[in-house]
C-alpha cells in the first residue's frame, strides 16, 4: 500500500529513516531536475537537491496542508536553495530562454509514474501557452529563477516598471486561467 | 470586500510578494498591509500557489547513484547534531527505570532548597532591588511602546562556530531585527536574508562590515517564530543565525 505524501513527511519528521528514504525516492527526480534547471551544473545541482531534502526534513513539522500539496512545498524549498546558491556563485547566469523552453516543452524526463501529476502539469502548461510570451518569460524568471523585477528588466532590456507589470499581469492571468480550468474539470 | 486605498496600493505588489522577489521598503510595507488585510492576504495566497505550481513544470532528472543514501545519511548526521548522545552510564547495569526516581528525589530536594532561599532572600532583595524595579519598569515601557512582547538576542556564528555578533529581535508592530557584528574575519558587504520555516527566503539588503564591525536593521517579513535562520553571506564566507 502506497503511503501518502503527508504520511511520509510526518514519518520523516519523527525520525523514521524508512519514511525519509521513501520520501527521497518519490521526489528525487523532481527535486534534482528543478535544481539542475536553475543551477545548470550537475554536481552543484546534486548538492542543492540534497540540501533541499535536509531543509524539508528540518521544516517538516511546519508543513501545512492548507498551503498546497507536498510536491509544491518541496519544490519551493528546492527553488529557494538553488537560488541561494546561484546568488552566491553567480558566475554562469542561465539563459532565461533556455529555462522557459525547458518548462514549456513538456519534456518530463524520467517519469516518476504519477499520471495525476502529469495531468496537473499539462493543465499549467496549457495556461502558460495562453499568455503572451513576454509575460511567460517575466513570470517564469521571477517564480522559478527568483529574479527581481530590476534583474528581469536588465536581462530583457526593458524599464523596471514594465517588468513589474509583466509579472503582475502574467501571474494574475495565469491564476484566472487555472481557476477556469479547475471549474471545467470539476 | 472592503477595498481601501492601501489595498489599491498593495495590489500591484502582490505578484512580486508571491514570487518572493519583492524588495526593500515596498516589500516591508506590502507585508505589513497583507498582515492586516484578509482580502489581500487571500489574494497573495492564491498567487503564491500559482507561482509554486509553475515549479511542477521543471523536467525530472534522475540524480546520480547513491543520492538517496547520501540524503538519508545527511539527515541522520543532522539528527545526531541536534540530539546529543547520552553520556556513558556510570551506574553500569542498573536499569534506567531505577535511575529516574533517584534523580527525582535529588531534584525535589534541590527545589526545596531553592524555594527556601528565594523566600528568605525576597525581603532583602526587595529592599535592595529598587534600581532593578526601576529598570524593569523602563524595560516594560520600552518593549510595550510599539506593542512588543519581548526582545530576543541570538548569536551570529561563522561556519566554524565562532561568535561574531548578535541579532536583536523586537516582536512589536512592526517587528524588526538589528544585526550587530564585531570581529568579523572579512570586511565588505554581506547580503542578508531571512529563511522562513516554510523554506522561503526573504532578501533583506546588505550589512556593510568595516574593520570587523557592522550594524543594520530591517523590518521582519515573518514572525520571529517563523524564522528558521538568518544568513549573512559574501563570496567565501557565510554567517548564520538560528533563533
Amino acid at each position: 500500500v502506497e503511503v501518502c505524501d503527508d504520511g511520509l513527511l510526518a514519518g520523516m519528521a519523527a525520525g523514521d529513516a524508512q519514511a525519509a528514504a521513501a520520501f527521497v525516492r518519490r521526489y528525487q527526480s523532481r527535486v534534482y531536475g528543478l535544481a539542475l534547471t536553475i543551477v545548470r551544473v550537475p554536481a552543484v545541482a546534486e548538492e542543492v537537491a540534497q540540501d533541499a531534502f535536509v531543509r524539508a526534513w528540518r521544516f517538516a513539522g511546519s508543513y501545512d496542508t492548507r498551503r498546497g500539496p507536498v510536491a509544491s512545498w518541496l519544490l519551493a524549498i528546492t527553488r529557494n536553495a538553488a537560488i541561494d546558491t546561484v546568488r552566491v556563485t553567480r558566475d554562469q547566469p542561465y539563459d532565461p530562454n533556455v529555462v522557459v523552453a525547458m518548462l514549456m516543452d513538456g519534456d518530463h524526463g524520467d517519469s516518476d509514474g504519477y499520471s495525476d501529476r502529469c495531468a496537473d502539469e499539462e493543465r499549467i502548461r496549457r495556461a502558460l501557452d495562453d499568455l503572451p510570451r513576454e509575460q511567460v518569460v517575466a513570470v517564469v524568471l521571477a517564480a522559478v529563477g527568483g529574479l527581481t523585477a530590476r534583474e528581469i528588466a536588465q536581462r530583457e532590456g526593458i524599464p523596471v516598471g514594465t517588468a513589474k507589470t509583466r509579472i503582475r499581469l502574467g501571474l494574475a492571468r495565469l491564476r484566472n486561467l487555472l481557476e477556469v480550468s479547475d471549474e471545467r474539470d470539476a | 470586500m472592503n477595498e481601501t486605498p492601501d489595498c489599491e496600493r498593495a495590489r500591484p505588489l502582490l505578484a512580486e510578494l508571491a514570487t518572493g522577489t519583492a524588495t526593500g521598503h515596498e516589500r516591508a510595507w506590502a507585508l505589513g498591509h497583507v498582515a492586516r488585510c484578509v482580502t489581500c492576504r487571500q489574494e497573495l495566497m492564491d498567487l503564491a500557489r500559482v507561482a509554486d505550481d509553475l515549479l511542477l513544470l521543471a523536467p525530472r532528472r534522475e540524480p546520480p547513484p547513491g543520492f538517496e543514501s547520501a540524503v538519508v545519511a545527511r539527515i541522520a548526521d543532522a539528527t545526531e547534531a541536534v540530539t546529543p548522545a547520552p553520556p556513558p552510564d556510570a551506574i553500569g547495569t542498573r536499569p534506567r527505570s531505577r535511575v529516574w526516581p533517584r534523580i527525582g528525589v535529588r531534584l525535589v530536594a534541590a527545589a526545596i532548597v531553592v524555594v527556601l532561599a528565594a523566600v528568605g532572600g525576597a525581603a532583602v532583595a526587595y529592599w535592595h532591588g529598587a534600581s532593578d524595579r526601576r529598570l524593569a519598569a523602563q524595560y516594560e515601557q520600552t518593549i510595550g511602546a510599539a506593542g512588543g512582547q519581548y526582545p530576543r538576542a541570538v548569536k551570529v556564528t561563522t561556519a566554524n562556530g565562532s561568535v561574531v555578533g548578535h541579532v536583536f529581535f523586537y516582536t512589536g508592530a512592526p517587528a524588526w531585527a538589528t544585526v550587530a557584528l564585531r570581529d568579523v574575519p572579512q570586511s565588505g558587504d554581506y547580503a542578508m536574508s531571512v529563511l522562513a520555516t516554510d523554506g522561503k527566503r526573504y532578501p533583506e539588503g546588505v550589512c556593510t562590515v568595516t574593520a570587523g564591525n557592522g550594524i543594520a536593521s530591517y523590518p521582519l517579513p515573518v514572525t520571529v517564530a517563523e524564522i528558521a535562520a538568518i544568513e549573512l553571506t559574501r563570496p567565501g564566507i557565510a554567517l548564520t543565525v538560528t533563533p
